[in-house]
């Protein structure tokens, strides 16, 4: 990423008002801005979500699943045990030129990478919450391969937070298809799939699926969802992994300031606490959009969606 | 309104991939009703005068669920109903169940009597619905139809006033969808209560589809056929074999089918019914061998099984099935082991309509009752299972031929079960019998629909070649050109003409009609040729492929008359040899049309020595020399035992039978036939190499030749096969001084081993395969009989885009695989319309024959375990005499009247005037009779019996014939005597 410059006056301004506890929006260190969420807005997709976080931030979530082939590469006992009983989550994070001026041209590389990366870790492991076993088929041969595509539209700081988010409800939304095993006989089994559309499963265990709360360090005190301007002056980042049971699921940190162990811990926490509400809060949107959904089908009114416009 | 309608697709590769469809909804979708002053529609389908039954009697539209035009189509193709509305749900989902219905459904749609509406409720913006959660795509569908219904009742109570209120019933024989209708205050009924409620027609109750109501005799309980993913893994892996299901002419209860079993193509024996398990004739079904052990059975073992289940049967077989079985023949002794199998699944059935008729003795009712009851049909066919249907004219259609589908057959039902379709007429009747052979070959005998018959030209009969047609033809009209035909003819297809050249050489014209001419592609005329594929000739009838007056008139090369041509005109030195050939479109004007006898006597008459005559006797001199030429290739010069019926003029009975006469001038027409589909085939495949319909002769498999060769032995004779060649000239060294006829009989027999020719796409097969073996050419296809025949057509368009390189044409006459598929269909239809023609002959043989009794010398073809066929050469009948009296079959025998000798292949019997064997060729006395009594007189069926030579307890010993003395005309001239004793 291009160093971007930022003046001592109002790196300083920035600051002093975090050490207030009153930021340049009027919010508090711990405050998050209004986020809108919505599911279900790629009908060429499994399962999509798209999620603006306050004015800026912008960043939509596909997910797609098809049938592959067991990940069948390390030793041959770890294929046999684990690698051939399930099914694999593949993860792609591309920040859109549009987005913002760092993001244009080859600026992105870095950061795509590395977003990808993160996401990827924390959702192929058991601390991802999916229960990838449930995604084989048939042991040794298919399986389910989830493809999430994450893409940013805009940019208005905390990209990871909103990416989290954002997955969180593409999983939630996605329609697995019913493969049907038929025994063939002579221990040989064939799948066929359900070709109707509305006979699906959801991924199992998506309700465990973390979010990520990023901290931010400015001077001896943190914040959380910070604008660009806020991420300028920041020394230190932490992203903070919670899944809906406070557990910690990830942590990984950014910047080249260093934090303290004291502080550490302090972050660690207030990032735990923090993402367990904000998780409790986005499954009750989450199950009332599709509650209201169905409602509105049984009464054969049309479902209407907020798609691209919407806005705070 | 815009929607969005999803479904998942399975790629090749294995991927899923959901697709997306955009679905808008209107609100310009009318209801089409007449009345209605709210809808903007043009020409409205609905009419007021709509259903009234005894039981709804205010006027109604019917709104038919999936399951009724699924199971009873044949109810709703009855001209009683009218004023259908046909939901868009309805219809989509037929389309996907089964495309037989769907096609019909077309064509009620189409049919402005019917007046059936198609209402795509699922586009308006009223009547769709969106799928709930946890709902089956099923009961969505359900709930559709429903709302579309209710649209209806609603919109109609907007347009018509309390007097003329016009309501909708639903029909569905669904009971949770006509209950939930209910309670929606829909009026719903399912289709029996509806049908029943029509008092006016009560035929219909007995159309009604049999699903469930026959209680299966659970004694014969079948195997569960396996899954579809099971079938196709087994036959993926080979455990299992696919091929379609022929049942044998003589025993039913014995199939094959023909797969590939480690690389080599078998035959797969299937015996018995538990092992038919519900296939039936024609079904492409899935088989599992039986372990080798299981194999030798032989046929008698067939037999034994029978009986077994004769006594399992044995309450079904005392009141319902007719002893028919006793008829059945032990096929001959299989040698070798026969791979055999069992039928585990069936992978497409083949079910159509079954003529036949109803078994007497499974008819409980009494004369007067209209209970429906279940009664037995019998199908014409012997290969088909008695059908179970429900009726309540059981008595009624007693003597009748009907026609009846089949619905089901559950695995715990002895027989299939069906329903009544229609009645075609009274046993025995001419036409009845004449309906019931079409219907029974497939042959497509309707009368030409208006939209074909559109296709004509609009001048009709007066329809004349003008200067327009000239262009890109030769002006041919100055020739010499005459045509050959049988007397009576109409289709005339070819003409031909010869002029001496100055170089000395001949020019020879074959000129064919232009069909093409008239019968463009893709013009429904075009597609109702390609459907009917041949003109089909029966004894007293003949179906066209052609309308009449293309075949009879416009295309027909009569004499006189400007006509169209597509010419193929060689340059022949005197010795027949080919110096070049041309094709070319033309105009010709025959000068005469002769019958084989009138052209036969003009070559004769040395008084005349006009041009045409001339041309005829060079015609005549140049056909010999080709024919010589082609016997030195190795054709084979086959025969056929066919007769020619002398029909009565009025009564259109047969009242003689004659042999077919072939005089030299039929060779005549056929040489150059021949010559001209050789030089035209050649020609379209230079140009078409890939594509070009040709016919192919496969050799003969050596396994039947040999076991002929065999047979002649003792006389001293063998038959050669390595090269068609060495077949014709062994065929020709067989001759009895004694008897002209014994070398016709082996031709006759030589016949039945080959194999038949077939149409095929030249892209199919390798060029040495091309080979048409009995006419010894290496390459063949038909353009000389373009009016009865559609492969000639596409013939026809081959070739003129072959002549003319600037001429655009079809991708269709590219198209390999469009060509395969056509040359399928042809084959087809090319073999029924020879079954039916056969079938034709034997009616009117049967005719002949009734109240007859004659007796007449025959010879042996074929020796079986229980019996022997006779040829009769004077009818050209063949039948089989029983050595077994028919009620000894089932009951073991003490003391056989004749015994099998499988040694030698011959019958023998031990009398007291010493030992009398029965074997192939022997010369026998038969008495021919027609057995009405057979199956309650519904099954007519030519009856031969032995008399002489004399067997007791075999041999006919009639009263009337008692003592008699009969005189047998021997071709030999020593006419012998021989005496009937009993």
């Amino acid at each position: 990423m291009a160093p971007v410059l930022i003046s001592a006056l109002e790196a300083d301004y920035i600051l002093k008002g975090i050490d207030d506890n009153l930021r340049a929006d009027g919010r508090g260190r711990l405050d998050y801005r209004e986020v809108i969420l919505e599911t279900g807005l790629i009908t060429q997709a499994h399962g999509s979500a798209r999620c603006r976080l306050g004015e800026g931030t912008d960043v939509l979530v596909g997910v797609k699943v098809d049938i592959g082939t067991v990940d069948i590469d390390g030793t041959e006992e770890e294929v046999a045990t684990v690698k051939a009983k399930r099914g694999r989550v593949v993860c792609n994070v591309e920040c859109s030129p549009i987005a913002s001026q760092q993001f244009a041209g080859r600026g992105a590389d870095d950061i795509n990478n590395e977003l990808t990366q993160m996401m990827s870790r924390v959702l192929n492991g058991p601390q991802g919450g999916l229960n990838l076993e449930k995604l084989c088929i048939i042991p040794g041969k298919a399986c389910w391969i989830v493809y999430i595509d994450a893409l940013v539209l805009d940019y208005a700081g905390n990209i990871v937070d909103t990416m989290f988010m954002t997955t969180r409800a593409a999983l939630f939304n996605t329609q697995v298809p019913k493969a049907i095993i038929h025994d063939l006989g002579d221990g040989e089994v064939e799948f066929d799939l359900s070709e109707d559309v509305e006979e699906w499963e959801r991924i199992e265990g998506w309700e465990h699926v973390p979010i990520s709360v990023t901290l931010n360090k400015i001077g001896s005190r943190h914040i959380v969802d910070a604008t660009p301007l806020e991420e300028l002056t920041t020394e230190a980042k932490l992203h903070v992994m919670v899944n809906r049971n406070g557990k910690i699921c990830g942590i990984q940190k950014s910047g080249s300031g260093s934090i303290e162990h004291s502080l550490l811990n302090e972050m660690v926490q207030t990032g735990r606490s923090l993402g367990q509400n904000l998780i409790i809060s986005l499954d009750k949107m989450l199950l009332q959009e599709e509650y209201d959904i169905n409602e509105k089908r049984m009464r054969n009114k049309p479902v209407e969606k907020l798609g691209f416009f919407a806005a705070t | 309104m815009l929607q969005s309608k999803s479904f998942l697709k399975r790629t090749k590769k294995g991927n899923a991939i959901k697709v997306v469809q955009e679905h808008y909804l209107r609100d310009d979708i009318w209801c089409s009703v007449e009345c209605c002053k709210l809808c903007l529609q043009t020409g409205p389908v609905l009419s007021t005068s709509a259903m009234l039954t005894a039981q709804i009697p205010r006027p109604h539209y019917i709104v038919p669920d999936t399951n009724v035009f699924m199971n009873q189509i044949d109810i709703i193709e009855h001209p009683a109903l009218h004023d259908v509305i046909i939901m868009q749900t309805v219809y989509e989902e037929i389309r996907h169940l089964s495309l037989p219905i769907y096609n019909r459904l077309r064509a009620l749609i189409n049919d402005q009597k019917k007046r059936f509406y198609v209402f795509s409720n699922e586009h308006h913006r009223e009547t769709y619905i969106q799928r709930l959660k946890d709902e089956s795509p099923n009961d969505r569908n359900d709930r559709a139809i429903r709302s579309a219904v209710k649209w209806y009742s609603t919109h109609l109570k907007k347009i018509t006033n309390k007097e003329n209120h016009i309501e909708v019933v639903l029909l569905t024989d669904d009971v949770g969808n006509r209950t939930k209708a209910q309670e929606e205050g829909l009026s719903a009924f399912s289709v029996r209560e509806y049908v029943e409620g029509m008092t006016d027609t009560p035929e219909l109750v007995d159309i009604l589809g049999n699903s469930s109501n026959v209680e299966g005799d659970k004694k014969v309980p079948y195997e569960e056929h396996l899954t579809t993913s099971q079938i196709t893994n087994g036959i993926k892996n080979g455990t299992l074999h696919q091929g379609t299901l022929n049942i044998s002419m003589h025993n039913y209860l014995e199939g094959s089918i023909l797969s590939n079993v480690n690389g080599a193509d078998t035959q797969i024996m299937i015996l018995g019914r538990p092992c038919l398990n519900r296939a039936i004739q024609g079904d492409v079904v899935a088989v599992q061998l039986l372990p080798k052990s299981e194999w030798l059975r032989t046929p008698t073992a067939v037999v034994v099984e029978e009986e077994e289940e004769a006594n399992v049967n044995a309450d079904l077989k005392e009141d319902g099935e007719p002893k028919e079985q006793n008829d059945e023949l032990e096929s001959e002794v299989i040698e070798s082991s026969q791979p055999t199998g069992k039928i585990v699944g069936i992978i497409k059935r083949n079910w159509r309509p079954y003529c036949g008729f109803i078994s007497k003795k499974s008819v409980k009712s009494s004369a007067t009752s209209t209970f429906s009851e279940n009664v037995l049909v019998v199908p014409m066919d012997r290969r088909i299972p008695y059908i179970y249907i429900r009726t309540r004219q059981a008595q009624n259609l007693m003597g009748q031929r009907i026609l009846v589908s089949i619905d089901a057959w559950p695995k715990n039902s002895t027989y299939p079960q069906g329903h009544y379709v229609r009645a075609l007429g009274a046993a025995g009747d001419k036409s009845t019998e004449t309906e019931v052979l079409l219907l029974e070959h497939d042959v497509p005998f309707q009368e030409f629909a208006s939209q074909v018959l559109n296709g004509l030209p609009v001048e009709g009969e007066a329809w004349r070649v003008t200067e327009e047609h000239l262009s890109g033809r030769a002006d041919l009209r100055h020739l010499n050109i005459c045509s050959i035909d049988p007397p009576g003819c109409t289709d005339i297809d070819d003409a031909l003409h010869v002029r001496p050249l100055p170089n000395g050489n001949y020019e020879v014209g074959v000129h064919i009609a232009d069909v093409t001419h008239f019968v463009k592609p893709f013009t429904s005329l075009d597609e109702e040729a390609a459907n009917r594929g041949t003109t089909v000739y029966l004894v007293n009838k003949r179906i066209d492929m052609l309308p009449e007056l293309l075949g009879s008139n416009l295309c027909s090369l009569r004499c006189n008359v400007d006509r169209l041509a597509f010419s193929c005109i060689w340059e022949l030195t005197s010795d027949a040899e080919i110096v070049n050939v041309n094709f070319t479109k033309s105009v010709i004007s025959s000068k005469a049309s002769l019958t084989y006898e009138e052209a036969q006597i003009l070559i004769d008459d040395t008084r005349k020595q006009d041009d045409l005559t001339k041309g005829i006797r060079i015609l005549n001199q140049l056909a010999k020399k080709l024919h010589k030429k082609r016997i030195d290739r190795g054709a084979i010069t086959l025969a056929s035992p066919e007769v020619r019926f002398q029909l009565d003029f009025d009564s259109q009975d047969p009242v003689d039978v004659e042999m077919k006469e072939l005089r030299e001038t039929n060779a005549l027409v056929e040489e150059f036939m021949l010559l001209a589909n050789v030089s035209v085939a050649e020609k379209i495949y230079s140009k078409f190499p890939a594509s070009s319909l040709l016919r192919r002769h496969p050799p003969p498999t050596s396994t039947k030749l040999k076991e002929l060769s065999n047979a002649i032995k003792p006389l001293n004779f063998s038959i050669e096969f390595e090269t068609s060649r060495a077949l014709a000239e062994s065929l020709d060294r067989a001759v009895l001084s004694d008897d002209p006829y014994f070398n016709k009989l082996l031709r006759i027999l030589t016949t039945r081993c080959m194999m038949q020719a077939v149409y095929f796409c030249s892209g199919t097969l390798q060029f040495q395969d091309f080979r048409h073996y009995g006419l010894a050419a290496g390459i063949y296809t038909h353009f000389t009989s373009p009016i009865r025949r559609y492969s000639d057509v596409i013939v026809h368009r081959l070739l003129d885009a072959a002549i003319n390189p600037d001429k655009n044409y079809g991708q269709e006459l590219v198209d390999i695989n469009k060509m395969q598929k056509l040359s399928d269909v042809l084959n087809h239809r090319h073999r029924m319309a020879q079954l039916a023609s056969r079938s034709s002959v034997e009616l009117h043989t049967n005719i002949f024959f009734k109240g007859k009794i004659e007796h007449n010398e025959g010879y042996v073809t074929r020796v079986l375990k229980n019996g022997f066929i006779v040829l009769v050469p004077k009818y050209g009948i063949e039948g089989i005499v029983y050595s077994s009296s028919a009620s000894s079959t089932t009951k073991s025998q003490t003391t056989p009247l004749v015994v099998y000798n499988s040694h030698n292949n011959s019958l023998e019997s031990v009398t007291p005037s010493g030992t009398v064997s029965i074997k192939l060729f022997d010369k026998v006395i038969v008495q021919i009779t027609v057995d009405e009594d057979l199956v309650d007189g519904m099954r007519q069926k030519m009856k031969m019996e032995l008399v002489s030579p004399f067997i007791p307890g075999l041999s006919v010993s009639d009263n009337t014939l008692r003592k008699k003395e009969i005189r047998i005309e021997d071709e030999g001239g020593n006419g012998k005597r021989m005496r009937i004793d009993d």
